[in-house]
């Protein structure tokens, strides 16, 4: 399978919060705050292993994660909110002051390519 | 964790001495979660129904039927009516409830909307018993602003000044909103990290324009910030008040002598400044 399509919901992890001590600029945040929690099966399904790269696309960007199987429901996707989350919430808040930080229709895909970070 | 231990599932208290013994905790989420595991019960919904399960809690607690939902077998959000009973019975029994809500009712579908139903279920709820909704901030003091805000103008936040008065517009006067449209020329940004926390559209108009910061750390922020100000942390270099997030103002004490200004000080030396200019 090349793509499938979910819902991106950003939430925060003790993993972050952790990292967050020692620095938002930390290998340590950067690294979490790009790992998308995904259903397992969904990972087998588009030939991923665990800890490998996938592309995510939404209508306002696309970013690249690190996979990780989780116990979820196959159609959600789950990020933690930071840097890597926001390249692709837009910036319509529909009149309430807050955009689409939950439930933000996706596409996930592998990836293959090298990041901005594989060159240090 | 800290909220489990103090505050919440294992305090004890005058009323509740057996600490987690003597309480139930109900988990309403999408997923499972660490918080799910360490409940009573945990109810699986599907994704964008805070709406629905409000209405039908409502519907329960008044002893209405549900007209499309079948009493034996029917489901509400992806769990079964029978769990909802089991639920709005407890609510209504217990001596002193209290729903913690995150964002996932505030920013998922519905928004607002699922707020205003769930505050209407817990008024409600208090013509049986004692019954609170205590929103769930995600960073140290975000009350406090949405309580300085609303004490000096009325309005919790997304208030503009422009017009030398107050006057309030979520969508049309919150930041995420103003910088999505690029009306704003300048920032000053206190005490957040818009850099980690807005969408890219919105930091990509920050870093455009002049942007000042008043931050005690290095952030996603501070790299590209034109200035950056760098103050005492209240509460370690610098006196302040916090309010916790059920709305209950603590003061906090200088612990140690800082080698920068509290942001009091920068502020009104700023505005001193622009006042004498």
């Amino acid at each position: 399978m090349s793509s499938i399509a979910g819902f991106l919901i950003t939430v925060r992890t003790a993993r972050q919060g952790v990292a967050m001590v020692g620095g938002k600029l930390s290998p340590e945040y950067q690294k979490e705050t790009a790992t998308l929690e995904v259903n397992a099966a969904v990972l087998s399904a588009l030939g991923l292993a665990p800890g490998q790269r996938a592309r995510l696309r939404s209508p306002f960007g696309e970013a690249v994660v690190t996979c990780r199987p989780a116990e979820v429901p196959a159609e959600l996707f789950f990020l933690p909110l930071g840097p890597t989350a926001n390249l692709l919430i837009g910036t319509d808040t529909g009149g309430t002051g807050v955009p689409c930080f939950k439930g933000l229709e996706v596409k996930l895909e592998p990836y293959h390519g090298a990041t901005a970070g594989d060159e240090q | 964790m800290r909220h489990f231990t103090r505050y919440s599932t294992l305090a004890k208290g005058l009323f509740t001495p057996r600490g987690r013994q003597g309480k139930k905790i109900v988990v309403v989420d999408v997923r499972l979660t660490p918080t799910a595991r360490a409940a009573d019960y945990f109810l699986q919904i599907k994704p964008g129904t805070d709406f629905e399960v409000f209405n039908a809690l409502r519907a329960l607690i008044k002893g209405l039927r549900l007209g499309n939902v079948d009493p034996g077998t029917g489901t509400v959000a992806g769990v079964t009516l029978t769990a909802w009973q089991e639920l709005a019975q407890l609510m209504q029994s217990c001596r002193y409830g209290v729903v913690f809500f995150g964002i996932g009712t505030t920013m998922s579908r519905g928004k607002e909307m699922n707020i205003e139903l769930l505050l209407t279920l817990i008024r409600e709820l208090n013509r049986y018993t004692r019954f609170y909704a205590i929103p769930m901030r995600g960073h140290g003091n975000v009350t406090g602003i949405n309580h300085v805000l609303t004490w000096q103008t009325g309005y919790p936040f997304a208030v503009n000044f422009s017009r030398g008065y107050p006057r309030y517009n979520p969508g049309e006067f919150s930041v995420v909103d103003m910088l999505g449209r690029r009306e704003v020329d300048a920032a000053f940004i206190i005490a957040t990290d818009p850099g980690a926390h807005l969408p890219r559209a919105a930091v990509e108009h920050l870093q455009k324009i002049p942007t000042i910061v008043l931050e005690p750390h290095c952030n996603l922020t501070t790299p590209w910030a034109q200035v950056v100000i760098p103050v005492a942390p209240a509460g370690v270099g610098a006196a302040g008040t916090f309010y916790r997030m059920d709305n209950v103002p603590l003061r906090v004490k200088k612990l140690v002598d800082f080698p920068y200004p509290s942001d009091e000080e920068v502020l009104r030396a700023l505005k001193e400044r622009i006042a004498n200019a």
